[in-house]
């Protein structure tokens, strides 16, 4: 499989809105309600994407982070974008190959490197639940939206 | 505890308030607070009030890096508080964007404003419907907007009204002007009578729509200053307008020093963010002038000593006591009183009494006796009554209806004041 190393993608704002909460990245698409979770090396592509990064940058920064083979990031990395192109989350920037390289913050990590586990989108999209579900007394160990 | 402070329902309770600190405190008295609480307190069993500030105490938690085995159920209590929050707000885009197509200036109120200019995030404040203010001759116009959109006065007698006077046109169109002037009246003597009244939609989406900032402080020119100093807030891709950070925190502390079934102890955390967030762009001379001109020197005063003696809230001593020694009437003791003081399940202000205080507001210049000589006057002008002669049976038919709702009277003969 070829993949052009050099695209880079936008997050589809609006509709689609996002945060950040300590390990994990939350989207929402304001259409459909969908709701949308990624966490690990999930996360860490996702806030790679909202910087910029092109599909190089992303592999070499989790290269140089997860004990894993470059190829089988950039396959995973690939198949994540696609996961998140289909649910319409980001989409290519039509000028991603003409436009100046700028440069993504390294991960100037030298310590140990981690074992990297295949990214993995999270989708809850049944709405009425999401929003009557109680936080506090209908879910299990992990939190809401993980019903008990 | 003082005698005062003993009859002022709205301020939390010890547990609620090692909550607050939990939520709010740095470094180790935040963690022996959060301890302190965990300790005493059944996160199955919380009040309402307490519920509503976990999201808060999640974010300073992890901020603190506490690690405790309920840090994941927090989290999730933020997360979905972010999601309806999102959800809401996108919602309330729209609609702001009809209400700026019909004409109608609108500013956003509590809980929408505070999350969007002082919450880190929208996971930190859970909010249930959207408080809304319009310009008081804007009112009509906006409740028949709300209608237009599908939005249902949540108060029967309200919605009544609103659909008649939408299909005023209409009357008019077959000639019956008595029945379009009856109506329209009818919708004009509850404009007068309230501040804000709810709507709800199919959605269940809440809306509190506000013709007067405080339910105190009414008339032609009473909320100028706060429409001259509102400042922007985009909500979306929609851009329109919020109290500023001092106004704000007024309103939030005049709100706040008044008891409510559910537990109001989140003016507190309301009232630090906006301490914490605007700094030095409080104006509190702004703040002091503001109170004293709306006589609300005194539950302002009380709720800011709460805040410095409980929360260690930076506020200057000299605004502390300048608004201890503003003279206060008995009328205002006695008002602050009424809103403070706990009341029963099922206990209702009496709707005489709110619009006492109100017509004394209004007649302040005046003595006692005048206000008394002239509050039938007043009542004739909220009921936007023709004549003077009608206001007797009008009270007697409002006294009727309230015996049925409440006593299950048998239906007697009355005078159709609608």
């Amino acid at each position: 499989m070829s993949i052009d190393e050099r695209l880079r993608y936008t997050i589809s704002n609006p509709p689609i809105v996002h945060e950040s909460f300590g390990d994990e990245a939350v989207i929402v698409n304001l259409n459909t309600g969908a709701y949308y979770s990624l966490d690990k090396s999930g996360l860490a592509i996702w806030n790679l994407i909202s910087q910029g990064a092109s599909i190089g940058e992303i592999v070499d920064h989790l290269s140089s982070r997860y004990a894993a083979e470059r190829g089988k990031i950039l396959v995973s990395v690939a198949e994540l974008i696609s996961s998140l192109q289909g649910e319409q989350l980001i989409h290519s920037e039509s000028d991603a190959v003409h436009r100046a390289n700028d440069p993504v913050e390294s991960n100037s990590n030298s310590g140990e490197k981690i074992p990297f586990e295949p990214p993995l989108l999270n989708k809850f999209t049944d709405v009425e639940d999401l929003l009557i579900l109680d936080p506090i007394h209908d879910v299990d160990a992990a939190g809401w939206p993980q019903k008990r | 505890m003082t005698e005062s402070q003993a009859i002022e329902g709205w301020r939390p309770t010890e547990e609620q308030l090692l909550l607050l600190q939990a939520a709010l405190f740095d470094g180790e008295d935040a963690r022996a607070a959060w301890r302190s609480w965990s300790a005493r307190a059944d996160i199955e069993r919380l009040d309402p009030g307490s519920n509503r500030m976990l999201p808060l105490v999640s974010y300073n938690l992890d901020q603190l890096g506490v690690d405790d085995p309920l840090s994941a159920r927090l989290r999730g209590y933020r997360r979905q508080t972010w999601y309806k929050n999102q959800i809401w707000l996108s919602e309330m885009a729209r609609f702001l964007a009809e209400f700026e197509r019909a004409g109608l200036q609108t500013l956003v109120l509590k809980g929408t404003a505070l999350v969007l200019l002082f919450y880190p995030d929208c996971g930190l404040r859970p909010m249930t419907d959207l408080d809304l203010l319009v310009r008081r001759d804007q009112a009509r116009a906006a409740m028949s907007l709300l209608a237009e959109l599908g939005w249902k006065a949540n108060d029967e007698d309200m919605e009544r009204r609103v659909r008649s006077a939408s299909r005023k046109n209409g009357a008019d169109a077959n000639g019956d002007l008595a029945s379009a002037r009856m109506t329209s009246a009818a919708l004009e003597r509850r404009v007068r009578q309230g501040h804000a009244t709810d709507f709800v939609n199919s959605a269940r989406l809440r809306i509190d729509l506000h013709w007067y900032v405080l339910p105190e402080n009414r008339g032609p020119d009473a909320d100028t200053d706060f429409w001259n100093d509102a400042v922007p807030v985009r909500i979306g891709n929609f851009t329109t307008r919020a109290l500023s950070p001092t106004d704000t925190l007024l309103h939030v502390c005049v709100h706040g020093a008044k008891w409510c079934p559910v537990p109001p102890m989140r003016w507190v955390a309301d009232a630090m963010m906006i301490m914490r967030v605007a700094g030095d762009r409080i104006d509190w001379n702004r703040l002091v002038r503001l109170a004293r001109k709306r006589r609300l020197s005194l539950p302002l005063g009380r709720a800011l000593i709460y805040l410095a003696e409980n929360m260690r809230a930076p506020i200057p001593p000299a605004v502390l006591l300048g608004l201890r020694d503003t003279p206060t009437t008995w009328s205002e003791r006695m008002e602050y009183r009424m809103f403070s003081r706990p009341r029963k399940a099922g206990e209702n202000y009496s709707a005489l009494s709110v619009l006492w205080f109100v017509h004394r507001r209004l007649d302040e210049a005046r003595s006692g006796f005048h206000s008394v000589v002239t509050f039938p006057v007043y009542l004739q002008h909220c009921f936007a009554l023709e004549q003077f002669s009608d206001l007797p049976p009008f009270i007697f038919s409002k006294l009727v209806q309230r015996g049925r709702r409440r006593f299950g009277w048998g239906k007697l003969k009355s005078h159709v004041y609608r």
